[in-house]
């Protein structure tokens, strides 16, 4: 342990020296500032009712990175929204919430949103399972009732972030259906919209929209970990840190260090764990701090977030593990870099045609789909630590019921099994091939 | 138990035609508490022996053992202390924080590492230097910071390459110093040089490496005898007459001014020498076997090899 802290010791030393911890500590601090200059402030309950109901019939489909919305064709008014009272009727667990009243204008104006919701669900359904809609026949829609009209009602506010809602028939006015729905939520910062989000201590500051206060964080975390961490940061610290072992591997220091009564393989993988406690020291800061700045300014603490640091850490020690053999080989610092980049970049290529087949040609020509899905099954699969860093931030913020709701479709189902698994022991052959090229050279 | 035992090592470097071959089946032993230099020229195959008694290189065949065990093993280095030749520290390293890595892979507990780092850096003339990077040290700096690294882990067996290379003459005769220091410490010093004065001076043996063979080995005393040759100084300097009578007792004989040097078959011949010359009222005021300087023993090696 005493020479492995040593070794670390001087790695940190080395990455001082050329600068790298310097450069990242300051991203890391800017971006603490930046995360520090977030707050979210709460709306008024009212307001955020009325703005919502006006939306009962925009029905956004949101997958991934993609966002398509679409009308649901119906027309229809609204009251003011109130808040709830005792003498009001309504079940207690709604005390403390609000109320609006819906006047559709025709009864086939409620029936056609109804229908619009449903093959909404279906097709959000379709697209989780990666079924191509046009291709798949629709199934048949029930037929509107009384029931699926309370239960359109009651399902759009529920998705709205409502974890109480009440809906009532409140007879016809005018030629038209009338509802009182009234709603509640136990967690504000899940409701659509319910808060303004300020940026930059009040320079910046703009509703939530279509998003409640826990998505935009869980925007902001993913983004923090999967572009700034995930791909910057990593991308740097690779430039960086594959200098290490050529460092090491230089003639007339490599030979004061084999002197030593240390085994090869030791000493190399010691070297090779001193680039990752430093990626792990910048994950700390980063996540460290802009965690730190969340949970004082907006409340928002999840473990989830935290856990990106392991993601980091292990993308980069899987990458780093690329820059191992090449560095026996070649005691070259720019190869290193270019190699570990390299598998990192072909890795993701190969998943992401992966993808591009599955969604455009099925199952894709068998010759090409054999050879593609080997060559995935042996390249690390670095991408997918940015769906885990996704699927971790967002169960950390939000509840299951919104989870569910609003954001376990965007997540790919990933084996993780075998897509960690795999990557894990192709970082391990390579820091074999790596320890055996070391053990057995002359220097 | 030797402190150092190579036997029947070989290298051979690159394959084919290209092949070069840097030891041809070495082998020798070094005593503890002996200081043993080995000469030879530049790719005599001296920093090849030393790399595989260290397992930096590995042998095709043969053996290396230090201490008794085995040089593969990375225990078999832990009393080792080694300097290489054109070593380097890397720059982003001060003096303290080289020593303390090296100290600590050297197996040095950190709080004898707490007292040794400062004081191995008084020893090498570095305490002020200390906290500098090495990127801003002089080449003796650097020599000297290695020295000190070769020392950290307090070695029994001590391997030098060229220790005093890029250092200036009072760092030579400092270096000097300490190694009789630590040879009176009974320690076991391999020494590598090209400066045969500092070989002549602090050895006690000494190997000659030649085309990848040991082609002379044995101690100064042995090495630098000129066989049956003795210089006998006199007064007065011995007539020309007197030279011709002693050429028919001696295989060769030499006037210098004050005295002669002759060769004689067996060393009880040059008693009939003193003999003659006393009995010819010429006084004896010295007389010595004569001596080789180990250049001239390194040299004629060669010149014999060639």
């Amino acid at each position: 342990m005493r020479v492995w802290l040593a070794v670390f010791r001087d790695a940190l030393a080395e990455a001082w020296d050329r600068r790298a911890f310097q450069v990242l500590s300051a991203f890391a601090l800017l971006f603490t500032l930046a995360c520090f200059s977030i707050a979210f402030h709460v709306r008024t309950a009212a307001d955020v009712l009325e703005e919502r109901a006006r939306e009962l019939d925009q029905l956004t489909l949101r997958m991934g990175s993609s966002t398509s919305s679409s009308h649901g064709g119906g027309s229809f008014e609204l009251s003011a929204a109130s808040a709830v009272r005792a003498g009001d009727g309504l079940p207690p667990e709604l005390e403390g919430g609000h109320w609006i009243e819906v006047r559709f204008l025709a009864p086939a104006d409620l029936d056609t949103m109804v229908q619009s919701w449903q093959r909404h669900e279906q097709q959000r359904a379709a697209r989780r399972l990666f079924v191509d809609e046009e291709e798949q026949d629709p199934e048949p829609l029930p037929p509107v009732g009384a029931p699926e009209r309370r239960s359109f009602l009651e399902q759009r506010f529920r998705a709205f972030g409502y974890d109480h809602v009440h809906v009532a028939e409140q007879g016809e006015r005018d030629g038209g259906p009338v509802y009182r729905v009234a709603v509640r939520s136990a967690r504000d910062e899940e409701v659509e919209g319910g808060h303004a989000v300020s940026l930059l201590f009040g320079l910046w500051e703009f509703p939530t929209g279509e998003f409640s206060a826990a998505e935009m964080m869980v925007m902001f975390q993913t983004g923090l970990a999967n572009t700034f961490a995930g791909f910057i940061g990593l991308l740097v610290a690779l430039l960086v840190s594959a200098g290490f072992l050529p460092s090491l591997l230089q003639k007339g220091t490599l030979d004061l260090m084999l002197a030593r009564p240390i085994g090869r393989s030791r000493l190399l993988l010691y070297k090779y764990s001193g680039g990752i406690g430093f990626v792990f020291l910048f994950g700390l800061l980063l996540f460290g701090g802009t965690w730190l700045a969340f949970a004082v300014r907006t409340d928002f603490a999840s473990l989830g977030y935290l856990a990106c640091i392991l993601t980091l850490v292990f993308g980069f020690a899987v990458l780093y593990a690329v820059a191992v053999p090449v560095a026996v080989l070649t005691r070259s610092g720019t190869l290193s870099a270019l190699a570990a980049v390299g598998v990192w970049g072909a890795g993701s290529a190969v998943a992401t045609t992966r993808q591009v087949l599955d969604m455009t040609v099925g199952e894709g020509p068998s010759g090409l789909r054999q050879v593609l899905d080997a060559v995935y099954t042996v390249l690390p699969k670095v991408s997918d630590l940015g769906d885990l860093n996704a699927w971790m931030v967002s169960r950390g913020l939000l509840s299951e019921q919104a989870w569910e709701l609003r954001f376990s479709h965007q997540v790919p189902e990933v084996d993780w099994v075998f897509s960690l698994g795999t990557t894990a022991l192709f970082a391990l052959g390579m820091l074999g091939l790596g320890v055996w090229q070391f053990r057995r050279r002359d220097y | 138990m030797d402190a150092i035992l190579a036997a029947g090592l070989r290298k051979r470097y690159g394959r084919g035609a290209r092949a070069v071959e840097a030891l041809r089946g070495v082998s020798l032993q070094v005593r503890p508490g002996e200081i043993y230099g080995l000469l030879g020229r530049n790719g005599a195959g001296k920093t090849t022996l030393i790399k595989i008694l260290l397992d930096i290189v590995r042998a095709d065949a043969g053996e290396g053992r230090i201490l008794d065990q085995p040089s593969g093993r990375p225990q078999a280095r832990r009393p080792v202390g080694y300097l290489p030749e054109d070593h380097r520290f890397p720059e982003y390293q001060t003096g303290e924080s080289a020593l303390r890595l090296h100290g600590a892979m050297a197996g040095v507990a950190s709080a004898t590492l707490r007292r040794r780092v400062p004081e191995l850096l008084e020893l090498v003339g570095l305490t002020a230097a200390a906290g500098r990077k090495v990127r801003g040290y002089s080449k003796g700096m650097k020599q000297r910071l290695g020295l000190a690294q070769a020392l950290v882990g307090d070695p029994r067996i001590l391997f030098l390459d060229e220790p005093t290379d890029g250092v200036d003459p009072v760092g030579r005769a400092e270096i000097r110093a300490l190694l009789e220091r630590l040879k009176q410490q009974d320690r076991t010093i391999f020494l590598n040089s090209h400066l045969l004065s500092e070989v002549e001076r602090v050895c006690d043996r000494v190997g000659i490496l030649e085309g990848g063979l040991l082609v002379r080995e044995g101690t100064l005393d042995a090495l630098t005898r000129a066989g049956n040759v003795f210089r006998i100084e006199t007064a007065p300097p011995p007539t020309p007459e007197l030279l011709e009578q002693l050429r028919a007792l001696v295989v060769a004989v030499e006037a210098f001014p004050g005295g002669v040097e002759v060769s004689v078959e067996r060393e009880p011949d040059v008693d009939r020498v003193v003999d003659l010359l006393r009995a010819r009222g010429v006084g004896i005021r010295g007389l010595a076997g004569k001596r080789l300087s180990l250049e001239e023993v390194f040299l004629q090696t060669l010149e014999a090899g060639a």
